[in-house]
This record gives structure tokens, C-alpha cells and sequence, in this order.
């Protein structure tokens, strides 16, 4: 039977899923969109500003539900409203649908939810249970590769897919923790609860570097990916991205081998870049060999609300700046271009396997 | 060649403005008269050495700008697929004739016609918001004139266009008015839409009806009160929500307009913001006499008493509170930087195209209400043809006409200038635009002798209430 998904609302969170189709169990997808966002009867690049992906975006859920078997409907922000979900989720249901919802959408369709519950599938956060009561960190033995960046929207899932994709594709196992709440439809799981839960950053630290070791030892991979979520220090005074916290705990709870850093596109001058290099050595012990120039620019207007914006930028425009800052101290790269970020893939296998992956 | 700081003094201080580094540096009396013996051209020893001391401290350095372009210019097609706001100007038509207004004759603008925009071309403008509002969760669209409550049908079928085809953004409505069409069927649709509602009230009737009058001659006054008292009756929320716009004009008595919006309980509750007549581009020179200079700094220093809570807040003049909330606005760019890049821009202009876009009756496209409709160098563009990308840039990088200056001004992150101050009609005007520099300088320093005021008596400007009645 032929295997469609149809993304409802298609924007920022899904766009990654739309360039990594091998990696999902359907044979298409059809993109919709409400027609204020602007996307419809463009191609999804729109959305994230890369390489074009040959799928168009769509405005009209009913039309595009024809040909689909399965939906996935996200939370993208609260300007839908939970009626306009429903009455979707309903149809879809009453024609006999496969429909999942995300984890965020469950939180925010709330109790509205509860009398289509038992015909729906719910993503669930991955949540592990941890065991809290150790206090040694226990070795790794697989390369590890760890994805950080400048904040939010900056690319990082985009990566973390790419890797999968391009470590599958040359037969390699990959064990992965990933940044978003569906991982679980690209095949890995998204990192565990307890990570953002109220419990201490050395427990935090430990639990995950022994669900880490679990996982090694009942996958055996030969490589694991790993996503960090937010950014890895404040971007300013008013946005403190959680301070780092996570990128702390995580690159605490494993030493990556490989580090690569995503950067708004505002970050790009060499100075800057050789300065947060530094910093994110001495203060994650993690060694950036790979800067991927993320197609976002922050704008912070201090009497907007929000006080920040974003901004989306072309590929071209950003392999343009990339042959701005020529420098051997890290390779730059911008992952929605397809030449670019094969070439990133390339040079990271090679580096794995002169270190005998 | 300027110089990248200026020095300036408090009632009790002396300071240091250092652009390079966009820092305020307290100084002492000496240094104060160095530094300043420097700007005006003395460059004798004593003040030499004391200029050596602060670029040793990182400060009073000379300018490494050696690029003035706008940081968009790169990527300006990410920031016009953003346009935030947009303004329809639904009629060229009004029922007021006031002599002070940019349509009247008396500026280098369009007059009173009768031209009214299409639903067709509406249409059109609404479907542009949201083809080019991808990145944003909120936008708005604003309803302009003439007075656009003369084609309040077209506005009613925008309003259900956007609320029928647009879901999933959230969409904020403006209107700007004279308030006279504001009947009963007018009021709770504006309402029912949740509109924000400027209306222009100048005074108290004396002073309103001076410039604010009927075609016929007739003052609008009453007319305006009556509709007002309605809605304080009526929609006591929503008339809470009503904003005033009060135009100073030179004529006018400002103390009579301050104790109006003070006491009288027609227009209690409302936000009052006083602004001066609009000289860009009039005929003849504005100018105001020495009474309205003494009443606004009396009034704007018993708003800062009131923040420094010195006195009472009911002591302060609603109508001068803005200069507080704009001071605390204001303070929030005066962060220290590392240094000023190479490649630097004067902070004044918004991205044309992005942040803004008028569309008048006919479908041009202009970057705001505020520029002239005449110029051909403001129109940037049509519904059919869309942006004229080139265009739009070369009103952006508005700094380029005068990088010289620019890159050797200690204004340049805060200047405030934007393609409406240098038109020249067919291209941007340097002429103009170097007119309107010491001004800009003026009254920046002014905003900053002011902020250090304040601190200096103990004002907090990051506390979150900071105690101004704003």
C-alpha cells in the first residue's frame, strides 16, 4: 500500500523531516499549512531557506488528506486554535486515518482531546526510567558525536538528520538522542525526560551517561549522534538560553570526539567565531572542528514583543559569507545545502575512521 | 573630521559620550574642558594629553568605520518576506479641512481628492501581508486616510477578507481617525474586531476648533466629545484602550492644551501623546516661540520628579509622561559595546519594504504613511510589480549619501534619520539630510543628559515598574 504523511501545520519544527524522507517509513509527504503563513504553493524550502526539495506546501487540509494515510499534526504556536485541530483531527478519523500528535500539541489540545483520545496516536517524550543512584560516569566506547549551537532555530535537528542519514546510507549503526519530541518517526529517540525535569545537574549528568551506556551495549552502534538542545551560553542579557545548562550537562555526561557548533547567521566573522571556539573548549571541554552556518538571523529590536526576531536566509547568500572567512582552524559548512554538508559528512567519517571507527 | 565622542554636563556632572563603544563615562570638570577644548579644534598640549589618557582607556578613539552600509542590505530579501505591518490608505477623501494636516495644501504632498481604494486592490495589499509575513506569528493592518472611516463599508469587507482566508496569524487592526464617524454601528464593529483607535483631538474646544474643522467651516469638537462621551458610557474597556494624538501647532496656547487633558473628564483615562508639527516638506517654516519651550521642560521635569518620586504622580501632565516611557527606551541601547564595527550603519532608518509598507488608493507602494505620495524616489513599488528591491535598499542604506559624516558622527548608532528626512523627490537629498544633523545631535544629547539625570538622583531604568506614570 502506498505510504503518505501528510504534516499539519508544516513550518519551522517539521521542515528537517521533509529533506530527510529516507529516513521516515513513508513513500511521500504532502505539506499543509494555514495561508497566513505564506507558504502555500511554494516549495517547502521556503520554510528554512535551503536547497529546494522538489515538495510543494499546501493550504488545503482537504484536498491533501485525499491522497494520505497517515497525519501527523504538531504545535507550532497557539494561533491555531484547539477548535481548527479538532475538527481536523475528527475528520481524519471519521475517514478512517492513521492520525499521531506530538507531545507539545497533546499539552496544548489539553482535556479537548479526550473523547477522540482512544483514536489517536500520542508521541510520548521519552522517558526512560533512570536510575539515579549512581556516581561514577562509565566509558563510552563509541565515537561520539555531539551537536551544539548559538541557540534556538538555528539548524541543529537539521544536522543531527543529516548525520543519521549519511551514516545509514554507508551501513554504519547509529544510536542517537535527538532534539525534537518526534524522533521516534525518524527511527531514534529524543533525549530523555529527566533531562529537563527538577532534579540535580549531577544526577542529571550521571543518568544520562548510564542510560547512554545502556544504550551502547543493546544497540552495539558504531557511531552516536547527539543533539543539545537551546543554545550554549547566553546569547545576551536578554536571552540567556538556559545558561548553557543542558550543553553542560551533556557534554559532561559523555566527551565527544567530534563537536560541531550551528551559528546564527549573524555570528559569521572569524573573530567571533575563534573566540567561541575557545570558549566552548574550556568550558565544555569540546574541541569545534565543524561551524555549520545556520540559515537563521537573529534580530533583537528592543521595542518589539517579542524583543526578537528571525529571520530566514538563503543558501547561496550563506555559502557566500562562508567564502567570506577562509581559515583552516574549522571547516564551515551550511547543512541545507546538500554539496556543503555531504562534504562536512565526508570529513567527519574520515576523521572517525582515521581514529578506527 | 568629527569626533567619535562628545563631552556634555548635568546640573551637578560631567560626562564623557564615547560612541565608539556607545559608553557614558563620568569625568571630572578638567578633563570635561580637554575634552571639549578638543572638539571645538584646540589641540593645545594639555588637551592632547588628556585626550591620550582616555584612548588609552579604551575610549575617545578615533573611527575604524570604513564601510557605511545597513547590516540588511546583504540579505534584503529575508527581511521584505517579514513585513509586519501593513497601512491602507482606503481614501484620499476627509470631512475635516485642517489647516495643519500633510493633505491641506500647506506641504510638498498630494491634497484632498476623491480617489477611494478598491476592494480589488485592498484584496490585493492583504494578500501581499501575507505572502510576506513569513517568520512572524503577529501582524498588523491599519486603516488610513483621509479619514478611512468615510469608506467604513471597505473596511468591514478587509476585516472578514482576512478574517475568512487568514487563520492561524494573529492579526491586530489599527485605525487612525478624527473620531467624528464614530456612530454606534461604527464603534461595536471596531470593537467586536478588537481595533486599536487613534483619534486626533487637539485641546479643548477653542484650540481644537481653530484648525480642526467641517468642510463647511463648522469646528469638530462636539461632534468628537459627544462620540467620545458614547463610548465611555457604552464600552468603558474599549474606550480605555482609545489613544488621542495631539498635534501642537505653533498657534496654540500649550498650557491651555496640558490643563485639557489633565482635568477635564471628557477625555480622563485616555492616552494623550503630543507631537509637533510635521515640518518635513512643509511650504512655509514652522516655528515655536520661547513659551513652549519654558512649558515643556517644566512639564517633562515634573514627569521626571514624579519618577524619581519626588512628587506625587497625579502631579505629572499625562501628556508629557511619554518623554518617560521613551527615555526608558531609549536607555536600553545605550549598552556598552566592544567597539563599533567596520562595517556600520546610522541607527535611524527601518528596513523600507519590512517593517512598514503603505499602500495608497491606487496600489503603490510607499514605506510608510509619513513620506510624501508625490516623491517619486518614496514610491518603491505596486500590488502588480511588487517591491522594486533596488529601490527599497538605496532608501535603507540611507547612510551611504553621507558616509563621510556618518563615519566620523558620535551620533551614529542613535541617529534617528530616515529616508523622509533627505527627499529630494527624485533621489535621496545629502543637502537635506545634513540640514537636519545638528538637530538629530541636539536632541539625542538632550535624551542622554536626561537619562543621566535621572540616574544620578537614583532612578532605575531596568527596574520593570520604574515608578513613571507611563
Amino acid at each position: 500500500m502506498y505510504n503518505k504523511l501528510l504534516i499539519f501545520p508544516f513550518g519551522k519544527n517539521t521542515s528537517p523531516i521533509v529533506r530527510n524522507l529516507s529516513l521516515l517509513n513513508y513513500d511521500s509527504v504532502s505539506l499543509v499549512s494555514p495561508k497566513s503563513w505564506g507558504f502555500a504553493g511554494k516549495d517547502a524550502c521556503i520554510v528554512d531557506g535551503g536547497d529546494f526539495t522538489e515538495v510543494k506546501v499546501s493550504y488545503d487540509f482537504e484536498e491533501e488528506l485525499k491522497s494520505c494515510n497517515n497525519i501527523l499534526f504538531v504545535f507550532e504556536n497557539e494561533n491555531i486554535t484547539i477548535q481548527s485541530y479538532i475538527d481536523k483531527i475528527q475528520k481524519c478519523i471519521k475517514i478512517n486515518k492513521k492520525v499521531f500528535i506530538t507531545p507539545e500539541l497533546r499539552e496544548f489540545l489539553n482535556d479537548s482531546i479526550n473523547a477522540i483520545y482512544d483514536n489517536i496516536t500520542v508521541l510520548k517524550w521519552n522517558n526512560p526510567k533512570a536510575n539515579f543512584s549512581f556516581s561514577e560516569i562509565l566509558p563510552i566506547e563509541v565515537p561520539v558525536i555531539i551537536v551544539l549551537g548559538s541557540g534556538d532555530n538555528c539548524n541543529k535537528f537539521d544536522i543531527q538528520l543529516s548525520l543519521r542519514k549519511y551514516f545509514r546510507q554507508n551501513d554504519y549503526i547509529v544510536s542517537q538522542l535527538g532534539t525534537k519530541s518526534y524522533c521516534e518517526l525518524m527511527g531514534f529517540k529524543a533525549l530523555p525526560k529527566f533531562l529537563f525535569e527538577n532534579i540535580s545537574l549531577d544526577s542529571k549528568i550521571i543518568a544520562l551517561n548510564h542510560y547512554m551506556y545502556d544504550l551502547v551495549k543493546e544497540e552495539s552502534p558504531d557511531v552516536f549522534i547527539l543533539g543539545v538542545p537551546g543554545g550554549v551560553m547566553p546569547y545576551s542579557a536578554e536571552i540567556p538560553n538556559g545558561f548553557g545548562e543542558l550543553a553542560f550537562i551533556i557534554t559532561n555526561a559523555v566527551k565527544p570526539d567530534i563537536a560541531i557548533y550551528s551559528t546564527y547567521t549573524n555570528g559569521v566573522d572569524l573573530d567571533s567565531l575563534r573566540e567561541m571556539k575557545k570558549r566552548i573548549r574550556y568550558k565544555y571541554d569540546s574541541d569545534i572542528e565543524f561551524i555549520n552556518v545556520a540559515n537563521s538571523r537573529i534580530l533583537v529590536n528592543n521595542d518589539a514583543n517579542p524583543f526578537f526576531e528571525y529571520r530566514t536566509i538563503d543558501s547561496n547568500n550563506i555559502l557566500n559569507k562562508i567564502n567570506t572567512v577562509p581559515t583552516s582552524d574549522f571547516t564551515m559548512f551550511n547543512v541545507l545545502n546538500e554539496t556543503s554538508s555531504n562534504l562536512v559528512n565526508e570529513k567527519i567519517l574520515e576523521s572517525l575512521t582515521n581514529n578506527n571507527l | 573630521m568629527g569626533t567619535m565622542f562628545t563631552v556634555f554636563d548635568s546640573l551637578t556632572k560631567f560626562y564623557l559620550f564615547d560612541a565608539m563603544t556607545n559608553s557614558i563615562v563620568s569625568i571630572n570638570k578638567d578633563n570635561y574642558k580637554a575634552l571639549k577644548g578638543y572638539i571645538d579644534g584646540d589641540r593645545g598640549t594639555e588637551n592632547m594629553a588628556v585626550l591620550e589618557s582616555f584612548q588609552n582607556m579604551g575610549y575617545c578613539r578615533e573611527s575604524s568605520i570604513e564601510e557605511i552600509v545597513h547590516y540588511s542590505i546583504d540579505d534584503y530579501a529575508s527581511h521584505i518576506n517579514n513585513l509586519q505591518m501593513l497601512t491602507l490608505q482606503v481614501t484620499q477623501n476627509c470631512n475635516l479641512r485642517c489647516s495643519y494636516c500633510v493633505y491641506s495644501g500647506n506641504y510638498k504632498n498630494r491634497t484632498h481628492s476623491n480617489l477611494r481604494m478598491s476592494f480589488d486592490v485592498a484584496k490585493k495589499a492583504i494578500d501581499y501581508l501575507f505572502e510576506h509575513s513569513i517568520n512572524l506569528e503577529k501582524v498588523s493592518i491599519g486603516f488610513y486616510g483621509g479619514e478611512p472611516l468615510l469608506e467604513f463599508e471597505l473596511i468591514k469587507k478587509c476585516v472578514r477578507y482576512v478574517n475568512e482566508n487568514y487563520e492561524g496569524k494573529k492579526v491586530l487592526f489599527n485605525i487612525t481617525c478624527n473620531g467624528t464617524l464614530l456612530t454606534e454601528e461604527v464603534v461595536e464593529f471596531l470593537y467586536q474586531n478588537s481595533f486599536s483607535i487613534m483619534i486626533s483631538l487637539d485641546g479643548p474646544k477653542q484650540i481644537h476648533d481653530r484648525c480642526r474643522k467641517f468642510v463647511n467651516g463648522q469646528g469638530s469638537y462636539e461632534t468628537i466629545i459627544s462620540r467620545l462621551e458614547y463610548i465611555k458610557r457604552e464600552y468603558p474597556d474599549f474606550y480605555r484602550k482609545f489613544s488621542v494624538s495631539t498635534v501642537i501647532s505653533p498657534q496654540y496656547d500649550l498650557a491651555c492644551i496640558k490643563e485639557y487633558f489633565d482635568t477635564d473628564s471628557a477625555v480622563e483615562f485616555l492616552n494623550a501623546r503630543i507631537s509637533y508639527q510635521n515640518d518635513n516638506g512643509i511650504i512655509e517654516d514652522l516655528s515655536y516661540d520661547e513659551s513652549f519651550l519654558i512649558i515643556n521642560r517644566h512639564e517633562t521635569f515634573k514627569v521626571f520628579l514624579s519618577m524619581l518620586n519626588l512628587i506625587d504622580k497625579s502631579k505629572a501632565s499625562k501628556i508629557f509622561c511619554i518623554r518617560a516611557a521613551y527615555l526608558k527606551r531609549q536607555y536600553k541601547y545605550l549598552k556598552p559595546i566592544k567597539y563599533l564595527p567596520q562595517k556600520c550603519h546610522p541607527g535611524g532608518p527601518c528596513i523600507v519594504g519590512s517593517k512598514r509598507l503603505f499602500v495608497n488608493t491606487d496600489g503603490y507602494l510607499y514605506p510608510c504613511e509619513r513620506v510624501s505620495e508625490d516623491s517619486e524616489i518614496m514610491r518603491i513599488g505596486s500590488l502588480s510589480e511588487g517591491i522594486d528591491i533596488e529601490k527599497a535598499k538605496y532608501l535603507t542604506n540611507i547612510g551611504a549619501i553621507t558616509k563621510e559624516r556618518c563615519s566620523q558622527c558620535w551620533g551614529i548608532i542613535h541617529c534617528k534619520m530616515c529616508a523622509s528626512s533627505a527627499d529630494g523627490k527624485v533621489a535621496l537629498s545629502k543637502e537635506l539630510k545634513l540640514l537636519k544633523c545638528n538637530e538629530t545631535l541636539d536632541s539625542l544629547i538632550q535624551d542622554i543628559k536626561d537619562i543621566c539625570f535621572l540616574k544620578e538622583y537614583g532612578y532605575d531604568f531596568n527596574e520593570e515598574e520604574g515608578g513613571a506614570n507611563v
